[in-house]
């Protein structure tokens, strides 16, 4: 098996580190990085929307926006914009909030490989520290497949090893009730033992980032609930 | 409460009281797909086109040519507010367009699916193929129709033949396309080949957790879609939306989507 260039195991992720409410004026904001990737995320709302034919009667709308580390937006942030709108929405608990407009701002700050796991970790967080009721926790990862000479997968890969493999794959999966939230693949076409594999170990590392971000908002409530 | 209303305030409810009998409300049951119609060469400026109809839903695909250095396929999709209300917003429909251009065009790059090296004319001037897609009417399943419209237009595309230029400045170096009966071509008149056809099925989930196939556009909106794009025992992914169970879905999908790609495949070939 081929080695990681960062002498990490096929299976293992970047080190993950969250930073809740970074930016203080915005209702809800996140930081999420994995190793060298890193996303800020801020959420405004439910507030009223700003456009009236956006409003819904019986639910909030959601409205995605990324915009990229330099530049203006391109095709590839209009894409992530769609991809985690229907994210979003699954685990949203929208006829909540009915006419109302939910606002989710995705800055990237820093890109080295596995950027849209890495958005959609950040905006989930960004929406928890909103206190927007969800109904599911989906974590995100990113796989890379490489078929030559014997297909390999690689958890969470750099931006080197995205260029170096024939199938790139970003999963979010809903730990607790082992449900896909979604899967968008791009590349090579795999057969089914290879996307059985993928599934498998999205599955397992969404549970390792679940007990990560469990224990890092418990150590942080710990330390707001504490006198003095 | 009337039929119309129910269909329109609470499209779920209205759903849910069809898939108990395992029926849609346009007669399908939830396995089967709408008729498709294919007409080639359907556009007579274009190198090759297509027109498919899924339905109530219908795209218009042209294919252009340009002399570039690296040959290549490119694709743009167009999802105009004139095809649906719900492209109004032009940033709903963006989001949807460049999806729908870059996986197409990465599809249809593969080399197990095409082969760029027909495209070679002179020298290192290649073709580079613009395929241009227009919803004219949308009604969901917007990635099957696209890329087998595609399909159908590349396949139909013919490349004509070049002679060297003889009009301007630099009339030696550059090429033009050959008038009837010409001698002294440089590159023959041929038409396209592709070594695969990439076969999509796409599925909605209904309300009551079942998959119908080939959805329409309130389906869609009901909850998650997953699209496969087949090629020779292998496929791609494109599940959005939630709501699957992560081992079994696919299992039990795959059945269903062979015989619907079976059906796919003798729309080409009739």
């Amino acid at each position: 098996m081929a080695a990681r260039r960062d002498g990490r195991a096929a299976n293992q992720l970047r080190p993950p580190q969250m930073e809740l409410r970074p930016l203080l004026r915005a209702d809800g904001s996140a930081r999420f990085r994995f190793g060298d990737t890193a996303v800020v995320c801020a959420v405004f709302g439910p507030r009223e929307p700003r456009f009236r034919h956006r409003e819904l009667f019986d639910r909030a709308s959601l409205e995605v926006v990324v915009r990229p580390r330099i530049g203006i937006p391109g095709p590839k942030e209009r894409q992530m914009e769609a991809l985690l709108a229907r994210q979003l929405e699954h685990v949203i608990l929208a006829n909540q909030y009915p006419r109302t407009q939910i606002s989710v701002i995705v800055q990237l700050s820093c890109c080295d490989g596995a950027v849209s796991a890495c958005a959609g970790n950040a905006a989930f967080l960004a929406l928890l520290d909103a206190g927007v009721a969800m109904k599911a926790t989906a974590m995100c990862v990113a796989l890379a497949v490489k078929l030559e000479p014997e297909p390999v997968i690689w958890l969470d890969p750099t931006e080197a090893e995205e260029a170096q493999c024939d199938a790139l794959i970003s999963l979010s999966v809903d730990g607790s009730r082992n449900q896909l939230v979604s899967n968008v693949s791009s590349g090579a076409f795999l057969d089914a033992a290879t996307w059985a594999s993928c599934i498998e170990a999205a599955g397992k590392s969404c549970k390792v980032l679940e007990a990560f971000m469990r224990m890092s908002l418990q150590k942080r409530l710990e330390t707001f609930l504490k006198p003095g | 409460m009337d039929a119309d209303l129910l269909q329109r305030f609470n499209p779920e409810d209205f759903y849910r009281h069809f898939l108990a009998d395992g029926l849609r409300p346009d007669g399908r049951g939830l396995r089967q797909q709408r008729s498709a119609e294919l007409q080639r060469h359907a556009l007579g400026s274009a190198l090759g086109s297509a027109s498919l109809r899924l339905g109530r839903s219908s795209v218009l695909c042209g294919v252009r040519g340009e002399l570039e250095e690296l040959g290549r396929i490119e694709v743009s999709v167009e999802l105009p507010p004139l095809c649906s209300a719900l492209f109004r917003e032009k940033h709903r429909a963006l989001g949807q367009m460049s999806f729908l251009s870059k996986t197409l065009t990465e599809v249809l790059n593969l080399p197990s699916v095409f082969d760029p090296k027909q495209l070679l004319c002179h020298g290192d001037v290649s073709w580079v193929l613009h395929v241009h897609i227009v919803c004219l009417n949308y009604d969901g399943n917007a990635f099957d129709l696209c890329l087998l419209a595609a399909i159908a237009a590349l396949e139909d595309a013919e490349l004509p033949a070049l002679v060297k230029g003889t009009l301007g400045p630099e009339a030696g170096e550059r090429l033009a396309i050959a008038p009837a009966n010409a001698e002294d071509v440089v590159s023959e008149a041929r038409r396209l080949v592709l070594l695969a056809r990439p076969l999509p099925v796409t599925f909605a989930r209904m309300p009551g957790g079942q998959w119908v196939l080939d959805p329409c556009a309130v389906e869609e909106s009901l909850g998650a879609s997953v699209s496969l794009c087949f090629l020779e025992g292998r496929w791609l992914v494109f599940h959005q939306g939630g709501g699957a169970d992560a081992n079994r879905f696919l299992e039990e999908l795959m059945p269903v989507a062979r015989t619907s790609t079976e059906k796919l495949t003798k729309l080409f070939e009739n």
